[in-house]
């Protein structure tokens, strides 16, 4: 193959060196990203286990738990991480010598739905809600916002379909289509539409939105998730 | 997966990561593996500094969600690609709205470990190699971009966008033939506007 000029050889060794991240800038996201998937998993289990514990504290309390930690998914979880709100088990990002203008703060997520935000909570050792983010003209025009409010509200969705609340679930997915038609996340939109209208008992609905699914991608893990919960083949 | 986030920091990494048996790697390898290939991609696509921690943060936080999605014996670089791409777009239209509202150019904001005049001229590079890339037709740039700046082979180029390896070489010889004619055309407008 023909090489190239030493002008444009010279722009490309550039971008090789510029485009590189730096040590700091992979300890500082990576800290942030993986910190976030842990402290998530473990707010899923706690749910879990507080389900569990629902017979024992009794239903108001557990609940009151629930509505904390359903909400909590890796977008909210990463708030917590990114806004010193965090347990004490999450680790500080290191310090870095870098200049502000080239540090980009590592951002808030905005994932807990308005219900709960809204709703006080009595915990003595419950989590402070995180202020959301993102509401003000200035924050929803700001670039990445958009991810971050589609997470939102398919967390949102998810989290009233577990509560079974299948009719907001269905309002936050409407939300999500007409907001975000071809959003990063359409697919796993498609699945959890298909097991609330199956919640909803509105079969012949659920089923056209599986073969939607089906169409677009045919080994979809969503697809057989969405399957298993309608109890559909 | 075996490979340690050490040992995944470049090109010969993301070979190594699909090249072993196609099991699925957990999150956090997959964090591991692919930070440096995401944040490479992003930056040669088109996201500026001020905003790369965003694109980064929002490709893991896509598959983080979309994990269960992946399955065993799919190459999971090509995956990751597609989302990355996917996550770069989103963020260019949101910029290109807000460029028009008259934000700033942030990413000459940037100042790296050089001396003035040789982070000047750096800058000044990368801002040319970006509008460079931005010239290119969008199929071309994309085997440049993988072929240049992230120095793939062409078979982990052809894993990667899922097309022949033929196709890979042609795209990249014309590609770098644009870029080429465009580098030159460059240098001689600047020594024109120095001549006046």
């Amino acid at each position: 193959m023909k090489e190239m000029s030493y002008e444009a050889c010279q722009l490309v060794d550039a971008g090789r060196e510029a485009f590189r991240p730096t040590e700091a800038d992979r300890a500082r996201l990576m800290t942030a990203i993986t910190g976030a998937a842990t402290l998530s998993v473990g707010i899923a289990a706690a749910a879990g286990a507080q389900r569990s514990l629902g017979g024992l504290l009794g239903a108001a309390h557990a609940t009151r738990l629930l509505a904390i930690a359903l909400p909590l998914t890796a977008a909210g979880a990463y708030f917590w991480h990114t806004n010193g709100q965090s347990p004490a088990e999450v680790q500080a990002p290191p310090a870095f010598s870098q200049p502000a203008a080239v540090v980009a703060p590592v951002r808030a997520v905005p994932a807990v739905p308005e219900a709960e935000a809204e709703e006080p909570s009595s915990e003595p050792n419950a989590p402070v809600p995180p202020e959301r983010v993102g509401s003000s003209p200035a924050e929803a025009v700001k670039p990445g916002n958009e991810i971050r409010q589609e997470v939102a509200l398919l967390s949102k969705a998810q989290a009233a379909l577990s509560r079974g609340r299948p009719q907001e679930a269905l309002e936050a997915l409407s939300e999500h289509a007409a907001r975000f038609p071809r959003g990063a996340l359409t697919e796993e939109r498609a699945a959890t539409r298909a097991r609330t209208l199956c919640a909803l008992g509105r079969r012949q609905e659920a089923e056209a939105e599986l073969k939607r699914i089906e169409r677009l991608n045919p080994s979809s893990a969503y697809l057989a998730r969405a399957r298993e919960s309608c109890g559909s083949r | 997966m075996a490979t340690s986030p050490a040992e995944a920091t470049g090109p010969a990494a993301t070979t190594l990561a699909d090249s072993g048996p196609l099991t699925v790697p957990s999150f956090q390898d997959l964090c591991g593996l692919y930070f440096e290939f995401v944040w490479k991609c992003a930056r040669a696509f088109g996201s500026k500094s001020d905003e790369i921690d965003d694109v980064v943060q929002d490709v893991f936080l896509v598959v983080q969600r979309r994990h269960p999605d992946l399955k065993e014996g799919e190459h999971a670089r090509s995956w990751i690609y597609s989302i990355t791409r996917r996550v770069v777009s989103t963020h260019r239209r949101r910029r290109r709205e807000n460029d028009a509202r008259g934000a700033p150019d942030v990413d000459s904001l940037r100042s790296p470990e050089q001396s003035p005049l040789a982070a000047a001229e750096r800058q000044r590079e990368v801002r040319i190699l970006s509008a460079l890339l931005d010239g290119l037709e969008e199929r071309k740039r994309e085997v440049f971009v993988l072929s240049e700046i992230l120095e793939m082979s062409g078979r982990e180029i052809a894993e990667t966008i899922g097309v022949p390896m033929n196709t890979v070489y042609s795209r990249l010889r014309a590609a770098r033939e644009d870029f080429d004619a465009a580098a030159q055309r460059q240098r001689k407008s600047l020594e024109r506007r120095r001549a006046l």
